[in-house]
């Protein structure tokens, strides 16, 4: 058990960054995360295996199993709510643009948004992303591609120029 | 087949084969509506990246750090406090192991539990009165007592664990508040070693298990701070 705590105090700021990057809201990300860290602690990790792909496929099912839970409170999100402040500040105040991308991932698809986050911030391959979420190679690359055509074309370039 | 921002999206990621991605390089070379594109896409990515990372400039929140510590649970918590403050030397040679093991366990006495508040003379209820949750001390007389836990037992009365010294006698014991009277609950007696072994009691000797039993058994929740503990004083105050 030991070890296992160790994996995860290591592995934890990715975790909560992964979290975040599905749920856009700092409080959801963080119970995601404990959610995770829950089960983890529950059921332990695979022996002899990479343990960042493990985690990040059980954070990925949960948020799944939590989204279906909340398909109703999904439905009612529009784009006048997120486009407003930020609901997590950023303590800096730095890089708000930033925090704004991330709140209007929540537009996206869950499977736009799993593929984007694990490929684009978490760097993964497409196969690694195609094997944790259970699609093929093929659908990744075009799901991420989407996602980002979709983040472009209607909430500007990023800097607050409209498209 | 793919289009061209699909190109130019796995591009970024490194997903492009060789023979691809040196007809796209080609193409960036020439064909300026591409390498937008590709700019847009990158700038996208970093601020995707600053900003799914600024949730890690907020602290780990206590859920989790707790998760992440051996001990979790209340009761864990406060065993693991009570091995703290009870395991006061950590024993080195095992011949004083052996020995002062030995000494301990002819002069250990059994727990006793004492008839109510008679035994408490006034100047220790008048310590116990006051707040202070841990390591508070006072003398009485020559007889040094040291306050080391406050916690609400599961009656819901405020109880203290404290310990009393007297020469080469100690005792160990948990008085509980009931209304406003000190009552011991539990007290466990027993002889130091002497001053030249520079020891105490080991922490895995029948006092600290029968202390931890006990505890156990009586705690509810985790054990109280000075603030907590100061507002179950004032509740039991007479109005």
């Amino acid at each position: 058990m030991k070890a296992v705590r160790e994996v995860l105090t290591r592995e934890l700021p990715r975790l909560r960054r992964f979290a975040y990057s599905l749920t856009a809201d700092g409080n959801d990300a963080d119970d995601l995360a404990h959610s995770v860290i829950v089960k983890v602690l529950e059921k332990g990790l695979p022996d002899n295996e990479d343990p960042v792909p493990w985690l990040l496929t059980v954070c990925k099912n949960l948020w799944f199993d939590n989204m279906r839970r909340e398909e109703v409170k999904q439905r009612h999100l529009s784009e006048m709510a997120i486009t407003e402040e930020p609901q997590y500040k950023d303590p800096s105040g730095a890089n708000i643009d930033a925090v704004k991308l991330i709140e209007k991932m929540q537009l996206l698809s869950e499977g736009q948004r799993a593929a984007l986050s694990l490929t684009a911030i978490e760097g993964l391959g497409y196969a690694e992303a195609a094997q944790i979420l259970g699609v093929p190679t093929g659908t990744i690359m075009s799901r991420v591609c989407r996602a980002r055509i979709f983040l472009k074309e209607h909430y500007g370039d990023q800097q607050g120029n409209p498209q | 087949m793919k289009n061209d921002k699909e190109y130019v999206s796995a591009y970024l990621d490194g997903e492009l084969d060789k023979q691809e991605q040196q007809e796209l390089e080609s193409r960036l070379e020439k064909e300026a509506g591409l390498r937008k594109i590709l700019s847009e896409f990158t700038l996208q990515q970093n601020l995707l990246k600053i900003g799914a990372d600024i949730i890690n400039s907020s602290p780990v929140p206590d859920n989790i750090a707790a998760l992440l510590q051996e001990s979790t649970s209340p009761k864990q918590k406060a065993l693991t406090l009570l091995k703290r403050i009870l395991n006061i030397i950590d024993l080195k040679s095992p011949v004083v192991l052996t020995s002062v093991s030995a000494m301990l366990l002819g002069f250990l006495l059994l727990p006793q539990l004492l008839p109510q508040s008679s035994s408490l003379a006034p100047e220790l209820h008048a310590f116990l009165d006051q707040p202070g949750a841990i390591t508070r001390t006072t003398t009485i007389e020559g007889v040094y007592i040291e306050q080391r836990l406050a916690y609400r037992s599961q009656t819901g009365s405020l109880c203290k664990l404290y310990e009393v010294q007297d020469g080469e006698n100690q005792s160990t014991n948990v008085a509980c508040l009931h209304e406003t009277q000190w009552k011991i609950a539990f007290q466990y007696e027993s002889l130091l070693p002497p001053q030249d072994q520079e020891l105490y009691a080991p922490a895995n000797s029948s006092l600290v298990r029968e202390v931890e039993e006990f505890i156990q058994a009586d705690i509810d929740g985790s054990p109280l701070s000075t603030k907590q503990e100061q507002q179950l004083l004032h509740a039991s105050q007479p109005k």
